[in-house]
């Protein structure tokens, strides 16, 4: 689980929070009205029980009496249940005064001192004049509202009146419109607040997974940037103080640590170079005296054997150092370069090679810019210019193609010697394997290791293809700086 | 070779046992050389007099072979510097050279190619800017037309062919190393050698060239690591 700390989404989370407050408020607000409602309604019952006994004996007064000590002592009777008494029903019409209609206010009708007006909240059927045809609304109060023991409903509105004695009338009706416009109410509530919830939900989590998602990514491109080489590199903590922050120091904390073990392993190596440099410079240039000053053949003869042996000794040296370069230098060392400047240079460097091999070189250079470390750059294509003449025998032909393929710089070097099987492309760029077709060659199995290495650490795609029959090499470059026309020549040497 | 024969060189090296082979080397030409062991000390009488040569090494007590090279150009100290170092990335190379050294020589160093580049320093610092034309007894290098001609013969050299023989008689008489054949003829900046002989390969196409031409191949091999253009002995008359 993760931590709020996250300003916009901790904000977010409070409104879904006040919300679901106010949802349970409702829900339990409603819930006590229900349960005040029954409880009402089951007073209500036994005040209409008792008042319809007391209407029994026609006594007008003593209903009026009870009405009005029930409003005064504010009885609770259920809000829909509406009693009216008319003590004069005559004196009412003549007067024009309402007749019973639907209550839109809840609330417990009685007449008032004089018993001559009715506080009614709203009527709906009127008669101005006892002749007067009643508006014909379909929910009015039927004129035989004023007979006897009636009992009716209009709408939602459910009635019996009652005669007290000869002119007066008690009315008991239940108004079902009222609570049913509560619940309605409270339905639209509730629905309405569902929605806000689930909206504010929803909007809680698009803003936390966006976020999340936006800091993950941005963890993604540190780490993809730290595996490419770049050990300075640091992912970026939005001092949130929560987990990704937490997972993000600890990363951090991590490549601290990878990065002061490689300081070490380089300072390491750059020692041994240099003292291993220092140490072969003195026994060279002391065997190079004594050569000068002991003309005596065998001793001179030895002492070159001796020399012979420190040049591979020193060659071996710069390429361990060469390799521990690739793998471990800067990005500032990178320069944008011409590749076709580069791979012309080398044909034309191993051209008398391949000719003298009884081999041919065919090259298609056409113009391409990359961005790239030159010196290891150099390296990278000699070795496997060198590998292709090397291992593809006398007669063959070597290909070295570069150019640009899409946004993307390449470079092919392809020969149609025996090749390698499939299975062996990817073990021959391990450090000390050689293939199959290197058995009785002198080597080290280094040159390939230290494409991979090179090819790894500057993001190019290095793979091996049949080229039927033979080998091919192809090497992708990321687009440089500047894209080529496509323009080039095809040489063949010789 | 007696051009350069009676000069007195700086070497500026803190490893004893190095700048007693270096100096016996030297004195073997029959060069004056002055050690100096601390950076310090070797900036102050680097300073003092103008020397053919220095020879410096990059990392010394006192005072960094960097900072030395940088405080000698600040004070218009033109001597040409050759920087020695078993610090042989490419890109400390280039900053080498960036700060005013003329030359490069990573260790392990053979002494030829210690002594090939100091005279290369030398003449260099001699030289004409940019002769168009390179007169070796009967050859002639055209520079900007890159065309040689062997008593009035064309030679009929490749681009690279041609580099590696104008290098080879701009170096006339002394020898020129397969290192310094690589990185400016093929501008080779690896640390390492490329793997294969192609140096030798490379002369030996050359030497056939001039030999068809001229008779004998003019270039000899130099014991140890390098190449020399020979002077032709005068034509009879």
């Amino acid at each position: 689980v993760l931590s709020l700390r996250d300003s916009a989404v901790a904000r977010l989370a409070a409104i879904e929070l006040a919300v679901a407050i106010v949802f349970i408020g409702g829900v339990a607000i409603f819930a006590g009205r229900q349960l005040e409602y029954q409880d009402a309604r089951r007073n209500t019952q036994l005040v209409t029980r008792e008042i319809e006994r007391l209407a029994d004996t026609g006594d007008a007064g003593r209903v009026r009496g009870t009405l009005v000590k029930m409003r005064e002592a504010d009885y609770r009777i259920a809000p829909d249940i509406v009693y009216a008494l008319f003590l004069n029903v005559d004196d009412c019409v003549q007067r024009g005064l309402d007749t019973i209609g639907r209550c839109a206010e809840l609330k417990l009708w009685t007449p008032d001192v004089e018993g001559e007006r009715l506080h009614l909240a709203r009527v709906l059927h009127r008669e101005s004049k006892p002749d007067s045809k009643p508006v014909q609304e379909q929910d009015a109060v039927p004129s035989s509202l004023l007979q006897p023991d009636i009992e009716g409903s209009t709408g939602n509105l459910f009635y019996k009146a009652r005669p007290i004695g000869a002119s007066a009338l008690l009315l008991v009706g239940i108004d079902r419109s009222v609570v049913l416009a509560e619940r309605r109410g409270l339905q639209v509530a509730f629905v309405g607040l569902a929605l806000l919830y689930v909206l504010v939900a929803m909007a809680v989590a698009a803003t936390f997974m966006m976020r999340i998602t936006r800091r993950i990514r941005a963890i993604t491109g540190t780490l993809q940037q730290v595996a490419a080489g770049e050990l300075s590199r640091r992912i970026e903590l939005a001092d949130k103080r929560d987990e990704i922050d937490t997972l993000g120091s600890y990363t951090n904390a991590m490549l601290d640590r990878l990065a002061e073990l490689i300081s070490v392993l380089q300072r390491f190596a750059q020692l041994v170079e240099h003292e291993l440099g220092n140490a072969m410079a003195r026994i060279g240039a002391s065997l190079q005296n004594m050569t000068a000053e002991h003309a005596a053949p065998s001793t001179r003869g030895r002492v070159e054997a001796c020399l012979r042996d420190l040049d591979e000794a020193k060659s071996l040296l710069l390429a361990v150092g060469e390799l521990t370069r690739a793998d471990t230098s800067s990005d500032a060392d990178r320069k944008t370069i011409d590749l076709a400047e580069v791979a012309t240079d080398l044909a034309e460097m191993y051209s008398p090679i391949v000719e003298d091999n009884g081999q041919k070189l065919v090259s298609d250079i056409r113009p391409v810019t990359i961005c790239s470390r030159p010196a290891l750059l150099q390296r990278l294509i000699a070795n496997l210019l060198d590998n292709a003449i090397k291992y593809s025998g006398r007669g063959a032909t070597i290909r070295l193609l570069c150019g640009t393929a899409g946004t993307d710089g390449f470079l092919e070097i392809a020969d149609n010697g025996p090749g390698l099987g499939a299975d062996e492309w990817d073990r021959v760029l391990e450090l000390g394997v050689r293939g199959s077709n290197a058995v009785g060659t002198a080597g080290k199995g280094i040159g390939l290791y230290f494409v991979r290495a090179l090819a790894a650490k500057e993001r190019m795609g290095l793979r091996f293809e049949d080229a039927h029959p033979g080998v091919r090499v192809h090497l992708t470059f990321p687009a440089g700086p500047s894209a080529s026309d496509g323009s080039g020549s095809e040489q063949v040497i010789p | 070779m007696s051009e350069v024969h009676e000069l007195s060189f700086l070497l500026i090296e803190d490893d004893n046992a190095v700048a007693t082979e270096l100096m016996t080397a030297f004195a073997r030409e029959g060069w004056t050389v002055v050690h100096k062991s601390d950076g310090a000390e070797g900036l102050r009488v680097a300073a003092q007099k103008p020397y053919a040569a220095i020879v410096l090494d990059r990392k010394l007590p006192s005072l960094d072979g960097m900072a030395i090279l940088e405080k000698l150009r600040a004070m218009q100290v033109g001597t040409p510097v050759l920087i020695l170092s078993a610090i042989a990335e490419p890109p400390e190379r280039v900053k080498g050279l960036e700060r005013g050294a003329d030359d490069y020589l990573a260790k392990p160093f053979t002494l030829e190619e210690v002594i090939a580049r100091v005279r290369a320093l030398i003449r260099r610092a001699r030289a004409a800017p940019h002769p168009e034309v390179l007169v070796e007894g009967a050859l002639e290098m055209w520079t900007k037309a890159e065309r040689a001609l062997y008593a009035g013969v064309q030679l009929g050299l490749s681009d690279k062919e041609f580099k590696l023989l104008r290098l080879l008689v701009e170096h006339s008489g002394s020898a020129v190393t397969r290192r310094m054949i690589l990185e400016r003829v093929f501008n080779w900046r690896a640390a390492s050698d490329p793997g294969t002989n192609l140096v030798e390969v490379h002369i030996h196409r050359l030497r056939k060239k001039i030999e068809e031409v001229a008779g004998r191949p003019l270039i000899s091999t130099v014991r140890g690591d390098g190449y020399m253009y020979e002077q032709p002995r005068a034509e009879p008359a």
